[in-house]
């Protein structure tokens, strides 16, 4: 069978640069998938979310092996973490993922602090507000007072040069008796990171 | 070699792409719009005329975002303005961190000396960058976000250290983070870092009210009548003057050879105005003025004195650049098709080049050409307070509630001398970002 | 309290001849146990060995497992990431909000010790996983 002889194949500019813009196109796209959430984020020198489960498992393990506690089921409260990075956190994110870990330990008795007092008020509030049966209501004057209070701080030591960035983070992590105002317990997690100019790229 | 030089669809083209960078279009004239909304306090529409102006190739996003950024911090929408802030602290650092051979740097550099400055991307000048540290912590501390205050604190000394690294000099740029550093550590109980602030600034401002007032209020706290002053309230007043001038263009012209020459310079040829000054009543007795911490134009004047000599060597030498190229274009034009092309060419050439150098006058326009700063002592309770600019507006709050122990923040900015003023801190305030006092002509 | 024991290196011997030609050793110590899984690229194991290991209980009554990690490489230094995964008595996966891969980088030659703690003193055993360091970036 006779085809037809085709004309020069050499490529047309309109063929060339619509073949561009097809190829840009494509690599401008963006493309979203699931990660692994436990998986080792390294996008830049900044904390991220690895740092975020290293420091909230080193402390919720040194937290949980320790034996220093004199009652069985120690009571506690989470108080604040100082953010003195360079770097805006949000340190609640933290100290949330150690109290979960502490509560699902079945340890501790943690109780609720911060934002959690502000829902229990209002909570209580509206039951004391007449809308709600007072057999139904909780008893006020009940709620437990911790034993012990965590607290800690958040530093960075930063290095820069013209071509390296280099990031030096410390987690500190203190438990304080309330009553004798002794530190029964204290943890710290360090870790480095550094970024490297490259050499080329656009 | 020299028949290639003069290639019509590439000459076509380079015309043609020149409108559409937008090189030559100079930054006051192109936000004037924007410009004129913020000085006449119509916040949010200069903040939306901003953003809708990141210039070719998103080289201006920078200025877009601090400049809207500050049109909502004028407003009091704290929240918005610091958004915008660090998007835009972040547009700086993602230039920085570029590869050290970078194709876009080089790219935007070869622009650069064929075209004009204007193809390079702003990230900030340096005393820019410190600056917007510092009011980013003064916000944060409005919004009582202690810590993310103190971290803007902390990048605005890297910032400024970067600085003196790099030139050598830092024109005390970074006096209002320190002021704001000093009351943050004082409100956080760290009081020795307040005083080693404080001290520093005494050695830059000897004498300075707020300055020694800061001072004498540590060694308070330090001392046995710790007591009594946290028994009582303070006013915290920052005071932000006008806006910055705009930079203008500095030309020479003359003739090189048959090609015409223009060189240009950026350049404050007019200043701000005179430094006035706020005073500030309370119960309707003169409590004081407000003093300068930061003079905003005299940092940007020297900064720019001190870079203006690589401009003119740049815009020289792209000019010789570009009197070479159009000698042997109409050489090769008169060659070619007689001496009328070549008059044509010649014409067209020095038209274009006229026309494309061009100095950068793109600056951070709606920053104060300067900041004062007051602190007040005032008994806990409801007071009145008034305020007056010399020269210009006045305003008056009938009734505000001091908290025992904590301080007032009253942040006060005057536009065409009007006073657009926002309190913090103060009891009962129904949203303390959003208050804005009613304006006394 | 549990009482604390620790491995001789005689039961590291037989426990590594109970599992000849497999991926992974498993330790003992009374109801605990703990072992070694190298996933992902097989070319880790040409990069990291494990070199002892011991599983016991802490004061708290919590089980800690920990294995060094050695280097095979004499001239460069090995980046693998571990993550810890513990299971109660019936086999159930212990739930652990906080559990992560970790980066490691040993030194040529070198060795380092991973330790982890469980997350609830139910956990008998504790799996170690191991792979080359492959991070999102």
């Amino acid at each position: 069978m006779n085809l037809p002889i085709h004309h020069a194949m050499k490529p047309g500019l309109p063929f060339v640069l619509g073949l561009l813009v097809l190829l840009g196109g494509g690599a401008c796209s963006s493309s979203t998938t699931y990660g692994d959430p436990e998986g080792v984020e390294t996008i830049d020198d900044t904390f991220g979310s690895t740092d975020l489960l290293m420091i909230a498992q080193k402390m919720a393990e040194s937290f949980t092996s320790t034996n220093v506690w004199e009652e069985e089921r120690p009571t506690i409260v989470f108080g604040g973490i100082r953010n003195r990075t360079r770097q805006h956190i949000d340190t609640t994110n933290i100290t949330d993922t150690i109290r979960t870990r502490l509560i699902q330990s079945g340890k501790f008795t943690v109780l609720a602090g911060g934002q959690g007092i502000s829902e229990i008020q209002q909570e209580v509030d509206y039951q004391q507000s007449g809308a709600v049966d007072q057999a139904a209501a909780v008893e006020l004057g009940k709620q437990l007072g911790a034993r012990y209070v965590l607290y800690g701080r958040f530093t960075e030591i930063k290095k820069e040069d013209s071509d390296t960035r280099d990031r030096w983070y410390k987690f500190t992590l203190n438990a304080v008796d309330v009553q004798t105002r002794v530190i029964i317990w204290a943890e710290e997690k360090t870790f480095r990171k550094t970024t490297e100019k490259p050499l080329l790229g656009w | 070699m020299r028949r290639r030089l003069f290639h019509p669809p590439g000459l076509a083209l380079l015309v043609a792409a020149v409108p559409a960078c937008s090189v030559l279009e100079d930054y006051p004239e192109a936000t004037a719009g924007a410009f004129a909304a913020f000085r006449n306090g119509r916040f949010e529409e200069a903040a939306r005329l901003y953003r809708e102006r990141e210039g070719a190739l998103e080289s201006d996003r920078f200025l877009s975002l601090a400049e809207a950024g500050t049109a909502w911090h004028a407003a009091g929408r704290l929240r918005r303005a610091s958004k915008l802030w660090l998007e835009a602290l972040e547009v700086a650092q993602g230039f920085r961190d570029r590869p050290t051979i970078s194709g876009r740097g080089a790219v935007e550099g070869t622009l650069s000396m064929l075209l004009n400055d204007k193809t390079l991307p702003y990230d900030g000048e340096g005393f820019e960058i410190v600056l917007l540290h510092g009011l980013l912590a003064w916000d944060y501390l409005r919004l009582g976000r202690l810590d993310d205050a103190m971290v803007e604190v902390w990048r605005g000394y890297d910032a400024q250290k970067l600085e003196e690294e790099r030139y050598g000099t830092t024109y005390g740029m970074n006096r209002f983070a320190r002021f704001v550093a000093a009351v943050v550590q004082e409100q956080d109980g760290a009081l020795d870092d307040a005083a080693l602030d404080l001290r520093q600034l005494r050695r830059e401002l000897p004498g300075h009210p707020a300055v020694e007032a800061s001072l004498e209020r540590i060694r308070t706290l330090r001392g046995p009548e710790a007591r009594d002053l946290l028994s009582r309230s303070e006013l915290i007043l920052v005071f932000e003057q006008e806006t910055m001038p705009p930079k203008t263009s500095e030309d020479l012209v003359f003739g090189y050879g048959k090609t015409l020459v223009r060189i240009t310079a950026p350049s404050y040829r007019r200043g701000p105005g005179p430094v006035r000054r706020l005073r500030l009543q309370v119960d309707d007795r003169e409590a004081g003025a407000t003093e300068l911490i930061e003079d905003v134009y005299a940092v940007a004047r020297e900064n720019l004195e001190d870079r203006v000599a690589w401009a003119v060597a740049k815009s020289a030498g792209r000019n010789l650049g570009r009197a070479v190229l159009i000698d042997r274009l109409g050489e090769e034009a008169g060659e070619r098709h007689g001496d009328w092309a070549e008059f044509a060419v010649r014409l067209a050439g020095n038209l274009l080049n006229l026309a494309l150098e061009q100095a950068d006058l793109r600056s951070w326009r709606t920053l104060p050409a300067n900041l004062q700063v007051l602190r007040v002592p005032v008994e806990a309770g409801r007071h009145s307070l008034d305020l007056e600019l010399e020269g210009g507006g006045r305003l008056r709050y009938e009734s505000v509630g001091f908290p025992a122990g904590r301080p007032v923040l009253l942040s006060v900015r005057s536009l065409r001398g009007r006073l657009y003023a926002h309190l913090s801190g103060a009891e009962e305030l129904p949203d303390p970002t959003t208050t804005e006092a009613e304006f006394q002509p | 309290m549990r009482r604390l024991l620790r491995l001789t290196p005689g039961l590291l011997a037989l426990a590594a001849l109970t599992a000849p030609g497999c991926q992974q050793n498993t330790w003992r110590n009374d109801n605990l146990s703990g072992n070694l899984q190298f996933v992902g690229d097989p070319r880790i194991e040409n990069v990291v060995a494990e070199e002892g290991a011991r599983i016991e209980y802490t004061e708290a009554d919590l089980p800690v497992f920990q294995v060094d990690l050695r280097n095979l490489m004499d001239d460069q230094e090995a980046r693998v990431q571990w993550r810890a995964v513990w299971y109660d008595g019936r086999g159930i996966q212990i739930n652990d909000p906080a559990r992560v891969w970790h980066p490691v980088i040993l030194p040529a030659r070198g060795s380092i010790p991973i330790r982890s703690i469980a997350p609830h003193e139910d956990a008998v055993r504790c799996e170690i996983q191991v792979q080359l360091l492959n991070p999102i970036e």
